[in-house]
């Protein structure tokens, strides 16, 4: 029991230096981990072997592909493409934008979106001379709901891919369509707020829109072509994988290795792009979370959960769904998320559920969803608030609050709904 | 070779007051790449340069941009610059600037302008403004010396 305790407060301690913010958030796992195994919690052989390297692998393969992928351009050109067809009109570029950040977000991590789509949505906002946070929050908005579409959307999602036998196609099935209409009803919520000053756009304004050469943008046609094809067969491989009897994590490495071998890159420099602290993040988490199953906590907080929804589905599943939309509002969904997968396995295990699938597809959506409520919810958040208070047009934390916590709080109604009517 | 044998005495320097327009004009005037900002003791607290007036023209998320200059907007930029033109440089000015000690040695003060990307650097004694060095400077001394530094 006195291992159990030890485990609980380095958990706890861990959890209290990320919500501190007083260092990083990868120091926080890194430092939690080791005296996982300092303190004998774990031996070290047994540590690495919570590591899920599938998720790892992922992670790192996907990192690799967008590394290259985006060096070709064809994000900023969509962009200024879809600008000018809007005519130079502030409320269809920020539809148009949220669209390409929704669904650049479904295939590519969505902090690598929003530093892509970002920039290129000041230019534009500049050029237009409107108000650029209406955009800069739709596509906070939009990077998350989007993510939530995929298996490799959003990392809640690719760690639940991965501890589950769900495959991409599960998540496309059952995920994909309560997201597009998460994505219209979100939409028309933004309508609604910001409608009446998009609406302003001056005829200067709108020549200079017409005007801008989105061709220049992809100057290296040989390299677009080659990482649009890894990429489509990238896709493709995730589609069949599970028929193919490949993991996640293997058909990203084959994209990568491809498209490094392909492109001729040279890896030093497309590694250089690699998140690594984000990698470190996830294999630190991993390993605490590790020591608490280990030591029986997530058995006992398993049971505790059991006593109160008293094995009920429909209550444990909507509880999943809203306890994490809210705790991902507050904390990083990544430490939740990781928490949460041995929890609901032993509740599996204990609980008698026949079938866990719909507890799974709330935890995806709550906490992939959640991310939105405020701006530390999600990685994608903090990015977009950090870019936007260095260059002139800060989003307040409680600012954000007012429009973050009602949509995030309608999207788990929708996602509410969409559960309780397909899988109850 | 030390610095002090190389650099440059009466330098021409603005207070923090001056404004970024009379700033420019000593710059032009002058034909140098950077004013070192100096208090009424004399010590650096900023420096203007060429680079960091340019740049005021410029976005601020300039750094987050590859390969879409071109689509940057020139009315929106000007406008920002033209109201800056009255600004004291004290807003605008570098105040992270490296200076170098009148007895450092050339090579040292070389390898700081290369590895540092910066064109000048201003020269001190005791925290105090002496000189200011400039690449070219460092080249001259190169030729008349014969790589003698």
């Amino acid at each position: 029991m006195n291992e159990a305790w030890i485990a609980l407060g380095i958990f706890i301690f861990t959890y209290a230096l990320i919500i501190s913010e007083k260092v990083s958030k990868t120091t926080a796992a890194i430092l939690g981990a080791v005296f996982m195994v300092v303190l004998r919690i774990l031996n070290q052989h047994d540590a690495f072997g919570f590591i899920d390297f599938n998720t790892i692998g992922l992670l790192i393969g996907m990192m690799t592909i967008v590394a290259i992928t985006r060096r070709t351009g064809i994000f900023q050109f969509m962009a200024i493409k879809t600008a000018r067809l809007a005519e130079g009109n502030p409320w269809k570029i920020l539809v148009s934008f949220s669209l390409i950040t929704a669904v650049a977000s479904a295939l590519l991590d969505n902090v690598t979106t929003v530093l892509l789509m970002v920039p290129i949505t000041l230019v534009v906002t500049d050029t237009l001379d409107v108000n650029p946070k209406p955009f800069l929050i739709s596509e906070i908005l939009m990077a998350n709901i989007g993510g939530t579409a995929t298996l490799i959307g959003d990392p809640p999602n690719i760690m639940i891919g991965s501890a589950t036998r769900l495959g991409f196609l599960d998540f496309i099935v059952n995920l994909t369509p309560v997201v597009i209409v998460i994505f219209i009803a979100v939409l028309m919520i933004l309508k609604f707020i910001f409608g009446e000053e998009m609406q302003v756009s001056t005829k200067k304004a709108r020549e200079k829109i017409k005007n801008l050469d989105e061709q220049k943008i992809l100057d290296d046609k040989s390299l677009l072509v080659r990482s649009l094809i890894v990429l489509g067969v990238t896709m493709l491989g995730f589609l069949f994988h599970q028929v193919l009897g490949m993991e996640s994590a293997t058909v990203a490495l084959l994209g990568a290795a491809l498209l490094l071998l392909w492109s001729g890159e040279d890896p030093d420099e497309v590694m250089d792009e690699i998140e690594w602290s984000t990698i470190f993040f996830f294999a630190g988490l991993f390993i605490i979370v590790g020591g608490l199953e280990e030591t029986g906590i997530i058995d006992l907080l398993a049971r505790g959960v059991l006593s109160v929804t008293k094995g009920n589905l429909v209550l444990t599943v909507l509880g999943v769904l809203w306890v994490a939309a809210i705790a991902s509002t507050i904390i990083d969904n990544i430490p939740f998320v990781a928490t949460m997968i041995p929890l609901i396995h032993t509740l599996g295990n204990i609980g008698g559920f026949q079938d866990l699938t719909p507890i799974w597809w709330a935890l995806a959506l709550g906490a992939c969803l959640g991310g939105n409520g405020s701006l530390v919810g999600a990685s994608a958040n903090v990015v977009v608030a950090g870019i936007a208070e260095r260059h002139e047009y800060p989003i307040g934390f409680n600012e954000y609050l007012k429009y973050g916590v009602p949509i995030m709080a309608f999207t788990i109604l929708i996602s509410m709904a969409y559960i309780y009517l397909r899988y109850l | 070779m030390l610095i002090k044998e190389i650099m440059t005495t009466g330098v021409i320097t603005a207070s923090p007051d001056t404004t970024v327009q009379e700033v420019a004009g000593l710059l032009e005037k002058h034909r140098i790449n950077g004013v070192p900002i100096v208090d009424d003791r004399n010590r650096v607290v900023g420096i203007v340069t060429a680079r960091g007036l340019v740049s005021l023209y410029l976005p601020s998320y300039l750094k987050l941009l590859d390969k879409v200059f071109h689509l940057l907007d020139f009315d929106r930029f000007k406008d920002k610059a033209n109201r800056f033109a009255s600004t004291p440089v004290k807003d605008v000015m570098e105040k992270d600037v490296i200076c170098v000690d009148a007895e450092d040695s050339v090579v040292e003060v070389a390898a700081i302008m290369v590895n540092k990307h910066i064109r000048q650097v201003p020269v001190t004694r005791e925290g105090y403004l002496v000189g200011i060095v400039t690449k070219s400077d460092i080249v001259k001394a190169l030729a008349n010396h014969n790589l003698d530094i």
